[in-house]
């Protein structure tokens, strides 16, 4: 039997028609595009830099780009993998010209942590962290994701954080899905030792 | 329960971590805002181009039709006046004398036919001979060897 690959996605892209509408220079469909993915992007950014203000800007330059580059998307994937594939590369750019150099500007936490309940498991009677302030940990929180590799802290955010499977991030970051496997596996590692005092 | 579970649930809190409600509204505004200017410099940038194209194209093109019209004149007298002997020339080639195709000759009379004969050159002198000899015919001298002359003197 013959399995023929082909370029284009197993499934239909859900942003397909705002997608050619956009091409077609139609600047609402794009403004559509934007609202939907800001927030998902939003995340990978801020997470990766944990700095409000530099995620803004970036956010800004990614979605420029992206609107620049539309004319050359072919649908070859979907266009979700494809934006995320520029958010990723944008941002691991900024970072290598930021350099070691981090300045925290953290977004606050909202009300909901306090009903999630791997916080209340946290914070339960037999965890001697149980008063432990969500400011704190959000702090270390994110000095540790800022002690990962740039490479490690992408896989931890797309993965962990965003909840994207393997073979998406596999294909956003054009690597393996053995080798985003073994990325996590380090970056847990890691962080393992840096939070070892919120482990029970 | 795998190892990295309990680390997994604590970095996952990190979404609660959340711009302020106001942000997507606010941002693509500002992204909006940005997209229009960025068209509008486009254009304009579109537009100065279009106009310098256009003055260099008024500018140069009398020009080059001026340079066309002059190269084909070139061509043209370079065609008129190649030598003859590569052949395809506008002269006739007769194999002798050349003369311009569309040359005039005139016809030549009895006369001049004539005259020719009398020459001295025809008769094979370079000096004055033929008054010597016209002075031997008119005493009745023989004509010249090979030539007999039937005019009368």
């Amino acid at each position: 039997m013959v399995c023929i690959m082909s370029e284009r996605p197993l499934n239909p892209d859900p942003d397909q028609e705002l997608v050619e509408r956009s091409q077609n220079g139609d600047t609402r469909a794009f403004d559509d595009l934007v609202r939907k993915y800001t927030p998902k992007l939003y995340g990978l950014v801020y997470n990766m830099t944990s700095n409000r203000e530099d995620t803004a800007d970036l956010l800004q330059d990614i979605f420029a780009k992206a609107y620049r580059s539309l004319k050359r998307f072919q649908g070859k994937s979907t266009f979700y993998t494809w934006i995320y594939s520029i958010s990723v590369n944008m941002t691991l750019n900024f970072l290598k010209k930021r350099g070691r150099y981090t300045k925290l500007s953290l977004d606050d936490v909202d009300n909901g942590i306090q009903n999630d309940p791997d916080f209340i498991k946290l914070t339960s009677g037999g965890n001697p962290l149980k008063d432990v302030n969500i400011h704190e940990l959000q702090k270390r929180l994110n000095e540790a994701m800022m002690k990962l590799s740039e490479d490690h802290r992408t896989v931890v955010t797309l993965y962990d954080i965003q909840g994207l499977q393997h073979a998406d991030i596999s294909k956003i970051l054009g690597v393996s899905e053995g080798t985003v496997r073994s990325r996590l596996f380090y970056a847990h590692r890691q962080l393992q030792n840096y939070l070892e005092e919120f482990r029970k | 329960m795998s190892d990295f579970e309990d680390i997994q649930n604590l970095i996952r809190l990190k979404r609660h971590e959340q711009p302020s409600p106001d942000f997507v509204d606010d941002f693509v505004h500002s992204f909006q805002q940005r997209q229009r200017a960025e068209l509008l410099n486009n254009s304009a940038r579109g537009l100065l181009w279009e106009r310098v194209t256009t003055y260099f194209d008024g500018l140069f093109a009398p020009k080059w039709a001026m340079a066309g019209a002059a190269a084909v004149a070139m061509l043209g007298t370079a065609i008129v006046l190649r030598p003859a002997s590569q052949g395809g020339s506008a002269f006739a080639n007769n194999g002798g004398t050349q003369v311009p195709a569309g040359t005039y000759i005139a016809p030549i009379s009895d006369e001049e036919v004539r005259q020719y004969l009398l020459s001295r050159h025809y008769q094979g002198g370079f000096g004055d001979e033929r008054e010597r000899r016209l002075v031997a015919h008119d005493q009745m001298a023989v004509s010249p060897v090979g030539f007999k002359l039937d005019v009368e003197y």
